[in-house]
């Protein structure tokens, strides 16, 4: 299914094929993502322009999160990535069976992952990490961050890991109608587009929140 | 499709692995005393090259045709890069009226 | 062929069965010409709705010294026949979000672009014609919600449809700022929502499912109209949805995404620091700029194609208009700015963003100078739709030039959150779009419906409502010379004021006797939707692909197969051809030109 680059541009532009010589499911998944990334940017970029600004100097993160830690998270869902393309690539081979079995696989990523984020929260509002800012007397306010520090932590995780929850459900389904051999192999493809790009925004909001240095 | 035909499921271990490399990298980057910029620099390069590993092998976009990786590297980076382009020295303005 | 069982296989895939039951043909449906006529109907109830608003304010601000006990019904915005003055405020902020959202997005993208996307690519339907049924049935609730937040407690939202935070951000600011602000941040989520899944359509549809020969360069315009726009949605949205997300944590979780510290409200301070009102302002109009250019530009591709059918002459400079389309789409989101000049942006950024708004203003002049070249020396047939397309084009003349005074930082100090804006925005905006709306209306109402309007009907319409809509907002431009504010409840408190109500009175009438003009529309379009003259497939004898299906399409557009296209659609009074238009399916090559598009 690669793009004969032979063919002239008459043949890709004329009608009556798709100009990036793919179906319209795809397309439209790309198109999608596209969307869904700037979504995810715009937010990145309140954030950054908030951190930027901000009287109270942004705490160093070392200092808030164990960073290996959460190096930790970034390995998992990218490993649950590596599981994804093999299914892909699986379903596109006819191998429904070891499709089946690694999109399971990346299930188990995907919940070890959610399972982290959870106990990142957890540890973090035990901190005194709130909504509003850190909680006077906390541990946080003793650092003295700023409200936003902690704002902007939750919106972005927890947009990302309502990304990931839908991601989950979507690749539940595609498991379970693989193995009942109701997926298509192009459906298969769709939650892996899915799935990689929520590993995606991860990357990048593992690299903007968590490693810029203050 | 220009997978490797003996294994068309290499690409996924070898990029995982250099994801893996690249992530301890950037953690360990830090550890060298560079000037901040410098730092800042080198952790958005690499990431940039997390995001071109993950889009263009695990995504496929490497063995799709150009045109789709072509749109999606318009609509996401240069739409996000004006937005990043105005608010940044918007930011440094605000920045530097502010008394500190 | 390759080419048919391509489109076997796309038609099986999507328009196998025609639905029988009531439910799923009409209300539930799949079919693009039925959900494009839903989101149109819709839009026009809203447009009643928003249309009502105006006339309130219009009211208020000719007599504020009168009493109207006969408006003691609305309980909420009247007392004892005075208008409560954050009604006011409410009553400015639903008529912009309305109208900019619920209608002039919705009329021509959602409902011509459902209606004439397929018809104009030669496809049996949409990409993903669930998916379009979905975003209908995602924009209702939203009309809902957004129409419901005028009965919860404290009204509706009363921030502007700009919704400026720290105004919209604290739930005790006005009383809009509680439960309606709310519902206004849900029912746009809704509406974002349902505009994002159009545009996926659109655009997939656009770029995918063209039939063999329609290459990019011989699409309609309005086809590069609907293609860039849902591009310019699917790009600009996601920073307002970012930005609401934020401002529905500020209301309601104690963030400070936008509120800044120092606040004081009713003696109390604000417990919120940190914030920037700005960051809200740079993200709402990085959609806000693209959203203005999504309004206006299918009435620009409308324009060009009713145009060549009433002038019989293909449009002047295809290629130009297309790469000025493209520049426009382009251009318009590095112009956002000249709605912040006096935000306390800094003013660096305001020289750039001035002169990226006096750049737009060039494609903007090539489109309008073609135009005019396109009509000189043409034989003019003037029909409803053909009056309608001159109506935008004076429109964008006489909206667009004010623009360019605008866009000078200088000058905007002195006009912004005056009548000029006001004045500025209906002109180009509102106006071009409504009248691309009504000549599109006028045109392809013949394929919708199989029958045609009644064109004497049409013709009065049209003179009453461009003569009362120049006569409406022209003098607004003088107005907001003199200092007229915008947003304000009685003018005329202020002594400088004082002597512009007697235009402020002449502005309201022409506006009432715009808004009955509006009635021999609803008439004309119901009526004729049921009685009118049944209409032939081609009753414009128009070069269009949609111009080969009948007259109103079925289940599947083409009775039998899809046909292929061999030329551009604007082949009029081609030298050698035996009609005076030679249809974008026919194949035979005609005169030296053969082949050339």
């Amino acid at each position: 299914m690669s793009a004969s680059h032979a063919v002239s541009a008459d043949a890709h532009w004329g009608g009556g094929v798709s100009p990036f010589a793919a179906s319209w499911q795809k397309t439209m998944m790309w198109i999608f993502i596209v969307t869904d990334a700037l979504l995810f940017s715009a937010l990145l970029c309140g954030y950054g322009y908030l951190r930027m600004i901000s009287p109270v100097p942004w705490p160093e993160t070392t200092e808030v999160f164990s960073i290996p830690f959460i190096a930790f998270m970034t390995f998992v869902l990218i490993t649950s990535s590596m599981f994804m393309g093999t299914a892909v690539t699986a379903a596109r081979l006819g191998d429904m069976k070891k499709a089946r079995n690694n999109v399971v696989l990346t299930i188990l990523g995907g919940l070890v992952f959610l399972g982290c984020q959870a106990y990142e929260w957890s540890h973090i509002i035990h901190e005194g990490a709130r909504l509003t800012g850190a909680l006077p007397g906390s541990e946080l306010a003793h650092l003295g961050v700023p409200p936003q520090f902690p704002s902007s932590f939750f919106l972005l995780t927890g947009f990302h890991g309502s990304h990931v929850i839908s991601g989950l459900v979507i690749l539940i389904i595609t498991a379970t109608r693989t193995s009942m051999g109701k997926t298509p192999p192009q459906g298969v493809e769709m939650a892996g587009l899915y799935w990689h790009f929520v590993d995606l925004v991860w990357v990048f909001i593992f690299t903007l929140f968590y490693l810029l240095p203050s | 499709m220009s997978e490797n035909a003996s294994n068309p499921y290499k690409i996924y271990t070898t990029t995982w692995i250099a994801l893996l490399i690249i992530t301890v990298a950037m953690l360990a980057a830090e550890k060298f005393h560079m000037p901040r910029w410098f730092l800042v620099l080198f952790l958005l390069a690499f990431m940039m090259v997390k995001a071109i590993m993950i889009g263009g092998n695990f995504m496929h976009l490497r063995y799709e045709h150009s045109r789709i990786a072509f749109m999606v590297f318009v609509g996401i980076l240069v739409t996000s890069l004006i937005l990043f382009a105005f608010l940044t020295p918007e930011a440094a303005s605000v920045l530097a009226k502010t008394p500190r | 062929m390759a080419h048919a069982e391509t489109h076997a296989a796309e038609a099986h895939g999507h328009a196998d069965h025609a639905p029988q039951s009531f439910i799923w043909k009409y209300v539930f449906s799949k079919d693009h010409k039925v959900i494009g006529i839903q989101y149109y109907v819709t839009a026009m109830f809203m447009a009643l709705i928003a249309g009502l608003l105006a006339m309130t304010i219009r009211l208020q601000l000719a007599w504020p010294e009168k009493t109207f006990p006969s408006l003691n019904f609305l309980t909420k915005g009247y007392t004892d026949g005075v208008m409560n003055p954050e009604f006011y405020a409410m009553l400015f902020t639903m008529h912009g979000t309305i109208m900019v959202f619920f209608v002039l997005s919705t009329a021509p993208v959602s409902g011509f672009g459902n209606m004439l996307i397929p018809l104009q690519v030669g496809a049996r339907d949409m990409a993903f014609p669930f998916l379009n049924g979905l975003s209908f049935w995602t924009f209702l609730p939203g009309c809902i919600v957004i129409l419901s937040s005028f009965f919860v407690g404290a009204g509706a939202a009363a921030g502007g449809w700009t919704s400026y935070p720290p105004l919209s951000a604290l739930r005790s600011a006005v009383p809009g700022s509680e439960m309606g602000q709310t519902l206004w941040i849900i029912g746009m989520v809704f509406f974002i929502a349902s505009f994002t899944m159009g545009g996926l359509n659109f655009v997939t549809t656009i770029l995918n499912m063209r039939t063999k020969g329609l290459s990019m360069m011989r699409m309609p315009m309005t086809l590069w109209a609907m293609f860039l726009v849902a591009v310019l949605g699917l790009l600009s949205f996601p920073a307002l949805t970012a930005a609401s997300l934020m401002l529905l944590f500020d209301r309601h979780f104690g963030t400070s995404f936008f509120i800044p510290s120092g606040l004081v409200l009713s003696g109390q301070v604000v417990n919120h620091q940190g914030g920037s009102p700005l960051l809200w302002q740079h993200l709402f109009w990085f959609l806000g700029h693209p959203e203005v250019y999504i309004l206006m530009l299918p009435a620009l591709g409308f324009t060009s194609d009713i145009m060549v059918a009433f002038c019989r002459k293909p449009i002047f400079g295809y290629k130009a208009m297309v790469g000025a389309m493209l520049a426009i789409s382009g251009l318009s989101f590095v112009v956002w700015g000249h709605h912040m000049f006096v935000s306390g942006m800094s003013p660096y950024l305001g020289m750039a963003f001035a002169v990226g708004t006096m750049l737009i203003a060039v494609p903007s002049a090539v489109k309008t100078f073609n135009w005019l070249a396109t009509l000189w020396r043409s034989r003019i047939i003037f029909k409803t739709p053909m009056l309608w397309a001159m109506g935008v084009v004076s429109l964008f003349i006489s909206g667009g030039l004010s623009g360019i005074w605008l866009g000078q930082t200088a000058l905007d100090i002195h006009f912004h959150d005056t009548y000029f804006v006001v004045a500025h925005f209906h002109l180009i905006m509102a106006g071009a779009a409504l009248f691309g709306v009504f000549g599109a209306t006028a045109f392809w109402f013949p394929k919708m419906f199989g029958r045609m309007m009644n064109d004497t009907l049409g013709k009065i319409h049209f003179w009453f409502t461009f003569l009362a809509y120049y006569c409406t907002f022209f003098p607004m431009h003088y107005i907001g010379l003199a200092g007229h504010m915008r947003r304000i409840y009685d003018p005329y408190q202020y002594e400088f004021l004082k002597n512009l109500q007697p235009i402020n009175q002449f502005i309201t009438i022409s506006a009432f006797i715009l808004g009955a003009s509006q009635i021999l529309f609803f008439i004309n379009y119901f009526w004729s939707a049921f009685r009118g003259e049944k209409a032939t497939d081609n009753p414009w004898n128009a070069a269009g692909l949609e111009w080969t299906t009948p007259s109103p399409p079925g289940h599947g557009n083409w009775p039998g197969e899809i046909p292929e296209v061999h030329r551009w659609p604007f082949d009029y009074s081609v030298p050698g051809a035996e009609k005076d238009f030679v249809l974008q399916t026919d194949p035979a090559p005609i005169g030296d030109k053969a082949g050339s598009h």
